[in-house]
């Protein structure tokens, strides 16, 4: 039982990862990214070649690096010329980057199923007292949960955290009161990319590389972030540590049923609270 | 008030420029039915793609022209639709024109019963909402197998006459045109039409300013819900015609990308005109069948299409159309216009244009 409550949690902190970054775009630039799932499959491709050549500590730096990067760019040369347009135009600009990277992958990678092994350090099992558990799935849950911890960190209590708030919030007075909007965005959606970077190299060695991977997790993590709220990053991390714990007890105890709980969950939530657990109303 | 347009002004203008776009329609109805003589079997086969795909791409355009809210999850009423028919077929006794009804109305039914639950969800949760029900409705066809066959798909046997001829003649294209194009151009008038009554005006007020029509005292739930499933119907109609003429359904039909290519097919014809959505069908299928010879990189020609279009052109290559048409206009001499451009009058300033929720004032904040 408590086997599981890890499984959960380690899919559920993947999920926090992503839907983390999900929710720090939508929050500054209004942007529903459709590419997040995209980038983070780009992310584990990367992290394969880069890990067959050096080591997977070098992908795991390197990749969300690049990958921030590339969001930087997309940011630049799509996103900003968008501002004042409709939202729906970020959300279709975003859908036709899905596109592009899937044929990428494709045309690199290949179709079929691939695997990164983990460090040797993180290769074999711990004795946790109560049971023996995969070491490479605790470090996925200590980094996610530390990666998530210093983002909350950071949006509370640092300056630009504070920025990042105040332009989300409302972006003209935020303009107006001498912060610089657009680099604000820019820094955000190159986080927001870093991060779906950071849980694809971190999903490498622990679930399986294929080119549906990123539209099977998209769905997912929409599913978090609609559930805990739109606009909110507090509701959507506590949205996906739900999901990735009902998902995996569901799997033990249910089978049947596991594929459809993180939709009954949606459902449910929604019915009672369109907006989701932490969103607000008027957000959109 | 010298300048400024009349209310009736606007609206002789409006139904003038009807009167020409039926016109249009009519012509371009005439003129596709000759399509087989013209064209060689392999393109006709392309062009009755493109109808099932422009169909589709129709259903989720109409939607986003109306109500201004994007479906990612219509997949599901096509395939639903598919299915259905399929099932009807092989289990029921019905005759072929019952059989294809029941499996539109299947497809119909099911847009209700989501168009009620994710109706009332706002703005871009909507997108993800449909879109994870399309996939929930994937899931469940994975898991009916003994319905579906899952991915292996369905070979499907429909019997019976329909339209003086038996129904396995329209596997072949010739004999399939006439019904696919008539049906596209039906829809095509129908949906305009639906577009230019009461209700769909009101809904294009909905979609600009639903305080404001709340305020007014105007329902703006039910007649969203309606245009929902008047859109997921359309879709099964897409789904119930690929079945005639293919005679075959398989999982993919429920996919996202389903919905996905079916809503970048309708961004990239425009949105704006109930005539774009299969231009851009027939773009994609033209470009697919192009690049099908060179390595199959179909998915990131059409994804930078689609960031090329939304980017430079966000109506579409309906807008581009238009635009060209503008351009040509304009060098004509100004004759060929009877009526001269109304322009505001200097004493009196227009107020600036007051259309999208983003920038109108709630009525109560005044």
């Amino acid at each position: 039982m408590l086997v599981q409550v890890l499984n959960g949690l380690a899919f559920g902190v993947l999920l926090l990862v992503l839907s983390s970054g999900l929710a720090l775009i939508f929050g500054l630039r209004g942007v529903v990214n459709f590419a997040h799932g995209a980038i983070y499959m780009l992310a584990a491709y990367v992290a394969l070649s880069i890990s067959d050549r050096t080591s997977f500590w070098v992908a795991l730096v390197t990749v969300p690096i690049l990958l921030a990067v590339a969001g930087l760019l997309v940011d630049r040369f799509g996103l900003r010329f968008l501002v004042g347009r409709s939202p729906l135009d970020m959300v279709l600009l975003t859908f036709g980057i899905t596109f592009v990277v899937a044929d990428v992958v494709q045309t690199f990678w290949g179709t079929h199923a691939r695997t990164i092994d983990p460090p040797r350090v993180l290769a074999g099992s711990t004795d946790l007292g109560f049971a023996t558990y995969p070491t490479y799935r605790l470090f996925v849950i200590a980094t996610g949960l530390l990666v998530c911890a210093g983002l909350v960190a950071w949006l509370k209590l640092s300056r630009t955290g504070l920025f990042v708030r105040a332009s989300g919030d409302d972006r003209v007075t935020a303009g107006a009161m001498g912060i610089n909007v657009d680099r604000v965005s820019a820094t955000v959606v190159a986080l927001g990319f870093g991060l779906a970077g950071l849980a694809g190299v971190l999903a490498g060695p622990y679930l399986t590389l294929s080119p549906s991977m990123g539209a099977e997790i998209l769905i997912t993590t929409f599913i978090v972030v609609v559930v805990g709220g739109l606009g909110s990053i507090g509701g959507p991390m506590v949205a996906a540590l739900l999901i990735g714990l009902a998902n995996a007890l569901a799997t033990v105890q249910v089978p049947t049923l596991a594929a459809y709980v993180p939709y009954l969950l949606m459902l449910v939530v929604l019915l009672l609270r369109p907006q989701g657990i932490a969103g607000r109303r008027t957000a959109l | 008030m010298s300048g400024q347009p009349t209310v009736a002004a606007t609206l002789r203008r409006r139904n003038r420029a009807a009167r020409w776009q039926a016109v249009a329609w009519a012509g371009l109805a005439a003129a596709g039915l000759g399509a087989p003589w013209v064209v060689s079997l392999y393109q006709l086969q392309l062009a009755q793609q493109a109808v099932v795909l422009g169909l589709l791409a129709l259903s989720i355009g109409w939607l986003l022209r109306q109500t201004g809210q994007l479906s990612f999850g219509h997949a599901a009423f096509y395939g639903i639709a598919g299915y259905a028919t399929s099932y009807v077929a092989q289990e029921a006794d019905l005759p072929i024109g019952l059989t294809l009804a029941a499996g539109v109305a299947c497809g119909t039914v099911a847009a209700f019963v989501v168009g009620l639950v994710t109706i009332r969800v706002p703005g871009i949760a909507f997108a993800m909402l449909t879109l994870a029900i399309g996939m929930l409705v994937w899931v469940a066809g994975g898991q009916l197998h003994s319905i579906t066959r899952g991915s292996d798909g369905l070979n499907v046997q429909l019997k019976g006459t329909l339209l003086g001829k038996d129904v396995v003649m329209y596997g072949n294209p010739v004999d399939a045109w006439p019904l696919v194009w008539g049906v596209l151009m039906t829809v095509v008038a129908a949906l305009w039409a639906l577009s230019r009554t009461m209700w769909g005006r009101r809904l294009a007020s909905i979609r600009d300013n639903a305080e404001r029509m709340r305020f007014s005292g105007y329902a703006t739930y039910w007649p969203r819900v309606l245009a929902f499933t008047v859109s997921g119907a359309v879709a099964g109609v897409a789904g119930t015609l690929n079945l005639v003429t293919t005679s075959f359904i398989s999982l993919s039909a429920l996919f996202w990308s389903t919905s996905g290519i079916a809503l970048i097919v309708a961004v990239i014809g425009g949105v704006r005109s109930v005539l774009g959505p299969p231009l851009g069908a027939v773009l994609f299928v033209v470009l697919q069948s192009y690049l099908a010879g060179s390595g199959n990189h179909y998915q990131a020609v059409i994804g930078l299409v689609l960031i090329v279009v939304v980017l430079v052109a966000p109506g579409g290559c309906v807008e581009l159309l238009e635009r060209g048409f503008e351009a040509a206009r304009s060098r004509l001499p100004s004759r060929s216009r009877k009526e001269p451009d109304p322009s505001p009058s200097p004493s009196r300033p227009r107020r600036p244009p007051c259309c999208s929720s983003m920038t109108c004032p709630s009525p109560t904040a005044a």
